[in-house]
C-alpha cells in the first residue's frame, strides 16, 4: 500500500473509530445484547386500543430485538386475558383496572384469602377516552334523555360495568327506565348493527367499527364525564419472581414501540388495523383519544380503590373495607426500564 | 488533481468540518435551549397542576366560591399552555387528561349546585345520595386526573431536563469528536500533502542525482496528476531530450575524440619529435645557435657553455658578431650576410669565438639558412676545437719526442757501435802504448812521447764510454742508494767542478725513497750537468741541486716524457746561467753538439747524462728561458717502497667549492695545459695571455676571482710586479706563482720573496690542485 493511501486510511480509521465511540455511547442504552436465545414468553391482550404499543413492538421486532420470543394471544377482553393468565396459559396480561379490582374482592370472597398469584408492573395509558355511548339515531335518539326505554348493550363483566353505572347515575337515568343487555364485545357490534340494540356502551375500536358500519344511522352521545381506565400489563408473580429480566425487556420494547407511535402515528394506526382486522382509518381515529404513558402513577392506585369503593358500596362485594392494592403493584421492572415512568408513592 | 486543488479541497473539507462544527455546536445550543424551555414549561405547568390539585381539595373540602374562581383561572391558564403553539408536544399529549379534568370539575360544580338546590328545597335524601355517589365518582376521577398530570408533568420535566443533560453531554462529545476529527484530518492533510511534497521532492532530488551520476537513463516514478507529477513529467521528457542529446553528444565527442586523440598522437609524434631533435639538438656536444638579424635566437647547452654565458637567456638578442674575436669580424660579416642575404650555406672555417670573459675560444664554425619562427637567419654549428689543437700540439710535441727518440737511438745506435769498435781499438793502443811504455826507459824521449799517446787514448777511452753510456751500453752495477747521502759525498767534488765563481746550492728533499741506481752513473749526471751549468753560467752564478719525490698519475701520461704513472724521485740541477731557446733545447741532447767554443765542450755531456737517465727508466725535462737560466729535471724510479712508504701518504686534493682561477701565461700550451688541470678539479678558469690582460679581468667585479695563478717570466710584466699591482688594488686575491725555476732559483734571482706561494713548473695536475687548494684555504 502507498504511503498516501495507508494515511488516508488510517484518518479515516480514526475518524471512524470516533464515531463508532460516539455512537456507540449515544445507543448504548437502547442495544441489548442478543448473543441469548430469545426467551419465549406469551401475552394475551386484546383488541383494544390501547394494545396498539404491543403490535407495534411484535410487528417492528422490538420484542425479538430486545431478546424475546413473544407469542400474543389476542382475545376479546381484558378480562380474557386475565382467565388465561390465572390458567397460566400466558405469562403477561393486558386489562383494564376494574377487572382487576373485581378479581381482588372475588379471590377474598372465594378463598377467603388474600391474592398473591398475580402482579401489576405497568400501565400503558395516562388517560382515554375511548369508552363511548354509541346510540342509533334512526332509533330516535339524539340526547341521553332519549335513552330511556331503548335496549343498551355492554359488554358485562368489564370495566364498563363501573363506568356504565357512573354514566346512568349521572345522567339520573333509572336502570329500570332502560334495557341492558350483557353481550359479548363481538357480538355486540353485530347486535347494534342488526338492530338488536339501540345503543352500545364499549370502547374502541368496537365503537368506531359500529360507527362505520352504521354510518350516518348511528351517534356518539356527549358525556358529561371522560369514561376511561388504566391498560395494565400484569404478570403471575411466580414468573415475575423468576424472570424478571423478560418483564424488564417486555418494557422495553414498549418505550420503543411507544416511541415508535410518537413518531409514526400512522403507521401505528395500520399495525393496529392489521392485528384488529379494522381499518385504518378506525384505528387512526381511535388513537386520538388515548394517551399513552408508560407508567405506574399514584393514580392508578386512586381509581382502583374508587372502584374497589363503589363495588364495596353498591354491595357488589361481600368485603367492607378497600383492599390494599399497593402490594399487587411491582415497580422494579419498570424502575430498571423507565424510571421516570415510576411517580407511585412507595 | 493538482495540488491547488488538493489544497483547496482539504481547505474546504477543514472549513466544512468547522461550519459542520458550528452548526452542530449552535444546533445542540438550539436543541438544549429548547429542552431547557420544554423542562421550564413542564415545571411551570407541573407546578400549576399541584396548585390546581390543591384547589380541587381545598374545593371539594370547603366549597367556597373563591376556589371554584381560582381554580377556573388557574385551569385557564394551564389550558393557554396545552394548547399553545409553542407547548411542547408531549405536553399537549396532556390535553386528554386535562380535559377530562376539567369536564370532571364542571360536572363537580354542577352536582354541588344540585346538592345545594336540593338542600334549600329540602329534597328527599335518596336524590341527595345519589348526588354524593356521583360526587365521590367525580372526586376519585379528578383526584386521578390530577395524580397523573403531576406524575406527567414532572416526568415531562425530568425528561427534558435529562434530555438537555445528554444534549450538553452530547454535545460536548460531537464537538470533541469533530475537533479531533478536524485534528486528525487537519494533521493527515498536512501528512499527505507534505508526504506527497517530500515524496516528490525526494524522488526529483534523486532524479537529478541520478543524472549528476550520469545515469541519464533514469526517470521519476511519478504518477500523480498535480504539479508534482507534472514536474516529474517535465523531468521524465527533460531526461529523455537530455538523453538523446547527450545520445548525439557522445557521438560527436566520440568523434572528437577521436580526431582529438589522432591530433594528440600527432601533436605527442610531433612534440616527440620535437624533443628528440631538441635533445639531439641539446645534447650536441657542439655548439648550435640560430640568428636572425644579426642577433642570437636560440643556442643550445654546449653553445651557453661555449659561450661562457649561465643561460641562453643571457645571449638571446644580443649581437652574433660581438662574440667573434675581432681579427675575424669582417669574415664573419660577410659569411651572416650570405647567410641572411644570399640564403646559402656557408664553408667549415676556423674562427676565434670570444666567451663573456673575453677569453678567445678556437672553433669551427659552419652554417646554412634557416627560417625560424617567420625570421631569416641561420643555423650556426661551432665546435670547440681546443682540444683537438691541444691534442694536435701534444701529439706533434709526442711526435717530435718520438722522432727525438728514434734520432737519439739512431745516433746511440752509431755511437754505440762506433764506441764499442773505438773502445777495442783503444784497448789494443792502451795495451801496446803500456806494454810499450814498460820496455821504454822512463827516460827515454820515446817514453814521453809514448805517455803523451797514452794519455790521448785514455781521453779517447773516456769519451768512448760517455758514447757507450749515451748509447745505454755502458755496462752499470745499480745499487740500492740514498740518493741525498750519494750527493752529499760527491758534494765538494761537484763544488770544485763548478768553480769559485759559482755558488753551489744542495736543496736535499726529505723522507726520499732509495734508489737503484750505479753510483757512477749519479756522478756522471750531476758531473755533467754541473758542468754545463757552469758553462751556461759562464761567470759568477749559482746552481742549486734539488731532489724531491714525484708521483705520476693516469692523468699525466703523455705529459713529462715516456713515464710511466708511478712514484718517482727527482732530481732537478738548475742554474742562473744565460738560458735557452727552442732549437738549442731541441738539440740539446745530441750527441756533438755544444753551443760552447770550439775546444770548450765534447758534446757529449748532456747526451750521457740522457742515456744514463733512460738506461735507469727515467726521464729527463729542460725548462729555460733566454737570459734566465735552465733547469735540468730528472725523474728516476724509486727501488723500494717501503722508504717511501714510511713517508707521509701525499695529499690529494679536494674538489672545488665554486673558486674562480685566473691563469696568467704568456705561453699559450701552457696556459690551456694548465687551465684544464684546474678545471677538472671543479675549478672556474679564466685564463690571460698578458699581465694587462689579466688586470682587466680581475678589475671586473662580474668575474669574481679567487687566486691569481701567474707565471714568474713574463715580458712586459713579470708575474711579481703583476701580483704586487693588483694586491694593492685587491689585498683579498690570493696569489700562486709558476715558473719553469724552482723556487730556489727564483728566490736566488731575488725575483721572488721566500715565503711567496710557488709551484714549479711542469707540474702535475694533482700537485697543482693540491697547491692551489692550500693557498686559497691557506692551510699548508
Amino acid at each position: 500500500m502507498k504511503p498516501r493511501r495507508r494515511a488516508l486510511g488510517l484518518a479515516i480509521g480514526a475518524a471512524l473509530f470516533c464515531l463508532a465511540i460516539f455512537f456507540g455511547c449515544e445507543q448504548r442504552q437502547d442495544q441489548v445484547a442478543d448473543q441469548d436465545p430469545p426467551a419465549p414468553v406469551v401475552v394475551a391482550t386484546s383488541k383494544d386500543i390501547s394494545s396498539t404499543p404491543l403490535f407495534i413492538a411484535d410487528r417492528q421486532g422490538f420484542f425479538r430485538q430486545e431478546g424475546l420470543a413473544v407469542r400474543l394471544v389476542i382475545n376479546n377482553a381484558g378480562i380474557d386475558n386475565y382467565h388465561d393468565l390465572l390458567q397460566r396459559e400466558v405469562e403477561i396480561a393486558m386489562m383494564a383496572d376494574f377487572p382487576l379490582v373485581k378479581a381482588v374482592f372475588g379471590r377474598q370472597e372465594d378463598t377467603a384469602a388474600d391474592r398473591d398469584d398475580f402482579v401489576i408492573f405497568a400501565n400503558l395509558v395516562l388517560s382515554t377516552d375511548i369508552s363511548r355511548i354509541l346510540v342509533r339515531r334512526d332509533r330516535g335518539i339524539d340526547s341521553v334523555e332519549d335513552l330511556k326505554g331503548k335496549t343498551i348493550g355492554w359488554p358485562g363483566g368489564t370495566s364498563i360495568d363501573f363506568l356504565l353505572d357512573l354514566f346512568l347515575m349521572t345522567h339520573d337515568i333509572d336502570r329500570s327506565a332502560i334495557t341492558l343487555l350483557d353481550l359479548e364485545i363481538d357480538s355486540l357490534v353485530e347486535a347494534m348493527v342488526a338492530g338488536r340494540i339501540d345503543a352500545m356502551f364499549a370502547w374502541q375500536p368496537h365503537i368506531g367499527e359500529a360507527m362505520l358500519r352504521l354510518g350516518d344511522r348511528s351517534a356518539l352521545l356527549p358525556l358529561n364525564l371522560y369514561y376511561h381506565n388504566a391498560w395494565l400489563a400484569v404478570s403471575r408473580t411466580d414468573f415475575a419472581r423468576q424472570h424478571p429480566d423478560r418483564l424488564q425487556r417486555f418494557l422495553r420494547a414498549l418505550v420503543r414501540a411507544e416511541r415508535f407511535l410518537d413518531r409514526y402515528p400512522e403507521q401505528a394506526a395500520t399495525i393496529h388495523a392489521d392485528y384488529t382486522a379494522t381499518t385504518p382509518a378506525i384505528s387512526r381515529a381511535a388513537l386520538k383519544d388515548v394517551t399513552f404513558w408508560l407508567s405506574l402513577s399514584e393514580g392508578l392506585l386512586t381509581t382502583m380503590e374508587d372502584q374497589a369503593r363503589w363495588l364495596i358500596r353498591n354491595r357488589y362485594v361481600r368485603a367492607a373495607d378497600v383492599p390494599d392494592f399497593l402490594r399487587f403493584i411491582d415497580p422494579e421492572p419498570l424502575r430498571a426500564v423507565k424510571p421516570e415512568g415510576l411517580t407511585i408513592i412507595q | 488533481m493538482t495540488i491547488r486543488k488538493k489544497l483547496f479541497l482539504t481547505a474546504g473539507l477543514l472549513v466544512l468540518l468547522c461550519v459542520v462544527l458550528i452548526i452542530t455546536t449552535l444546533y445542540a445550543a438550539g436543541m438544549m435551549r429548547r429542552e431547557l424551555r420544554h423542562a421550564d414549561a413542564a415545571r411551570y405547568m407541573a407546578r400549576a397542576v399541584a396548585e390546581l390539585s390543591l384547589l380541587s381539595e381545598s374545593y371539594i373540602t370547603y366549597r367556597e366560591p373563591r376556589m371554584e374562581t381560582q381554580w377556573r383561572s388557574r385551569s385557564g391558564s394551564i389550558d393557554i399552555m396545552l394548547t399553545g403553539e409553542r407547548a411542547p408536544e408531549d405536553l399537549r399529549s396532556l390535553r386528554l387528561t386535562f380535559a377530562s379534568l376539567r369536564k370532571s370539575f364542571d360536572e363537580l360544580i354542577r352536582i354541588h349546585r344540585q346538592q345545594a338546590v336540593l338542600v334549600d328545597s329540602g329534597t328527599d335524601g335518596e336524590t341527595l345520595g345519589r348526588l354524593q355517589l356521583i360526587e365521590e365518582r367525580i372526586i376519585a376521577r379528578m383526584r386521578t386526573d390530577a395524580q397523573n398530570l403531576l406524575a406527567r408533568t414532572f416526568s415531562v420535566a425530568d425528561q427534558a431536563r435529562h434530555r438537555s443533560d445528554r444534549i450538553q453531554q452530547r454535545n460536548t462529545t460531537i464537538v470533541a469528536v469533530l475537533s479531533i476529527s478536524l485534528m486528525i484530518i487537519g494533521v493527515t492533510a498536512l501528512l499527505l500533502i507534505g508526504g506527497l511534497f517530500a515524496r516528490g521532492i525526494g524522488l526529483l532530488t534523486a532524479g537529478a542525482r541520478e543524472m549528476e551520476r550520469g545515469r541519464l537513463q533514469h526517470r521519476i516514478p511519478l504518477r500523480s496528476r498535480d504539479e508534482i507529477g507534472a514536474l516529474g513529467q517535465a523531468f521524465n521528457t527533460m531526461a529523455a531530450g537530455i538523453e538523446t542529446m547527450v545520445q548525439k553528444d557522445r557521438e560527436t565527442l566520440y568523434r572528437l575524440n577521436r580526431e582529438i586523440d589522432e591530433r594528440k598522437r600527432v601533436e605527442q609524434e610531433l612534440r616527440r619529435s620535437e624533443e628528440t631533435f631538441r635533445l639531439l639538438v641539446e645534447s650536441s656536444p657542439d655548439a648550435i645557435f640560430v640568428q636572425t638579424d644579426w642577433c642570437f635566437r636560440y643556442l643550445n647547452r654546449a653553445a651557453v657553455l661555449l659561450f661562457g654565458a649561465s643561460s641562453a637567456e643571457e645571449l638571446i638578442g644580443t649581437p652574433v658578431l660581438h662574440r667573434f674575436h675581432t681579427d675575424y669580424h669582417e669574415s664573419v660579416r660577410g659569411r651572416m650576410g650570405q647567410l641572411n642575404g644570399q640564403a646559402t650555406a656557408v664553408a667549415l672555417t676556423e674562427e676565434f669565438v670570444l666567451r663573456l670573459d673575453g677569453s678567445p675560444v678556437p672553433t669551427e664554425v659552419c652554417a646554412v639558412p634557416l627560417c625560424f619562427e617567420g625570421d631569416s637567419g641561420a643555423l650556426v654549428f661551432v665546435r670547440d676545437i681546443s682540444e683537438r689543437l691541444d691534442q694536435e700540439a701534444a701529439r706533434e710535441r709526442l711526435q717530435e719526442q718520438l722522432l727525438q727518440a728514434r734520432r737519439m737511438e739512431s745516433v746511440g745506435r752509431l755511437a754505440g757501435g762506433v764506441a764499442h769498435y773505438y773502445n777495442n781499438l783503444l784497448s789494443i793502443v792502451v795495451g801496446y802504448t803500456q806494454m810499450s811504455l814498460e820496455q821504454v826507459n822512463r827516460h827515454d824521449p820515446l817514453y814521453l812521447d809514448l805517455e803523451a799517446a797514452l794519455s790521448a787514448a785514455e781521453r779517447c777511452a773516456g769519451i768512448t764510454r760517455q758514447l757507450l753510456a749515451f748509447a745505454r751500453r755502458q755496462t752499470i752495477a745499480p745499487q740500492v742508494l740514498d740518493i741525498n747521502e750519494r750527493i752529499g759525498e760527491m758534494l765538494p767534488h761537484l763544488v770544485e767542478l763548478a768553480g769559485t765563481d759559482i755558488d753551489l746550492d744542495w736543496q736535499p728533499g726529505e723522507g726520499l725513497a732509495h734508489l737503484a741506481i750505479d753510483p757512477v752513473q749519479l756522478q756522471m749526471i750531476l758531473e755533467n750537468l754541473c758542468a754545463n751549468a757552469r758553462d751556461a753560467i759562464g761567470g759568477r752564478g749559482r746552481i742549486i741541486i734539488e731532489t724531491s719525490q714525484a708521483t705520476i698519475g693516469d692523468e699525466d701520461y703523455g705529459r713529462s716524457g715516456d713515464l710511466s704513472p708511478g712514484d718517482y724521485l727527482t732530481l732537478t740541477v738548475s742554474d742562473t746561467g744565460r738560458g735557452m731557446d727552442r732549437h738549442i733545447r731541441e738539440n740539446l741532447f745530441e750527441p756533438f753538439y755544444t753551443t760552447k767554443e770550439v775546444g770548450m765542450g765534447t758534446g757529449l755531456g748532456l747526451p750521457t747524462v740522457y742515456g744514463i737517465v733512460k738506461q735507469n727508466g727515467g726521464e729527463i725535462t729542460v725548462y729555460s728561458e733566454p737570459n734566465q737560466g735552465s733547469s735540468f729535471k730528472i725523474y728516476l724510479p724509486i727501488h723500494d717502497r717501503s722508504a717511501f712508504a714510511e713517508a707521509d701518504e701525499p695529499a690529494k686534493a679536494e674538489p672545488a667549492t665554486g673558486e674562480t682561477i685566473l691563469v696568467v701565461d704568456n705561453d699559450q700550451w701552457l696556459q690551456k695545459t694548465t687551465r684544464n688541470m684546474l678545471l677538472r678539479h671543479g675549478y672556474t678558469v679564466l685564463s690571460a695571455a698578458s699581465a694587462a690582460e689579466a688586470i682587466r679581468l680581475i678589475e671586473d667585479p662580474a668575474n669574481d676571482i679567487t687566486l691569481l695563478l701567474t707565471d714568474v717570466v713574463m715580458p712586459e710584466m713579470n708575474g711579481p710586479e703583476l701580483a704586487s699591482y693588483i694586491g694593492t688594488r685587491f689585498p683579498q686575491l690570493k696569489v700562486l706563482f709558476m715558473s719553469g725555476f724552482t723556487a730556489h732559483a727564483v728566490v736566488r734571482h731575488g725575483i721572488l720573496s721566500e715565503d711567496a706561494p710557488f709551484i714549479q713548473k711542469p707540474f702535475l695536475g694533482q700537485e697543482l690542485a693540491l697547491k692551489v687548494q692550500r693557498v686559497v684555504t691557506g692551510v699548508p
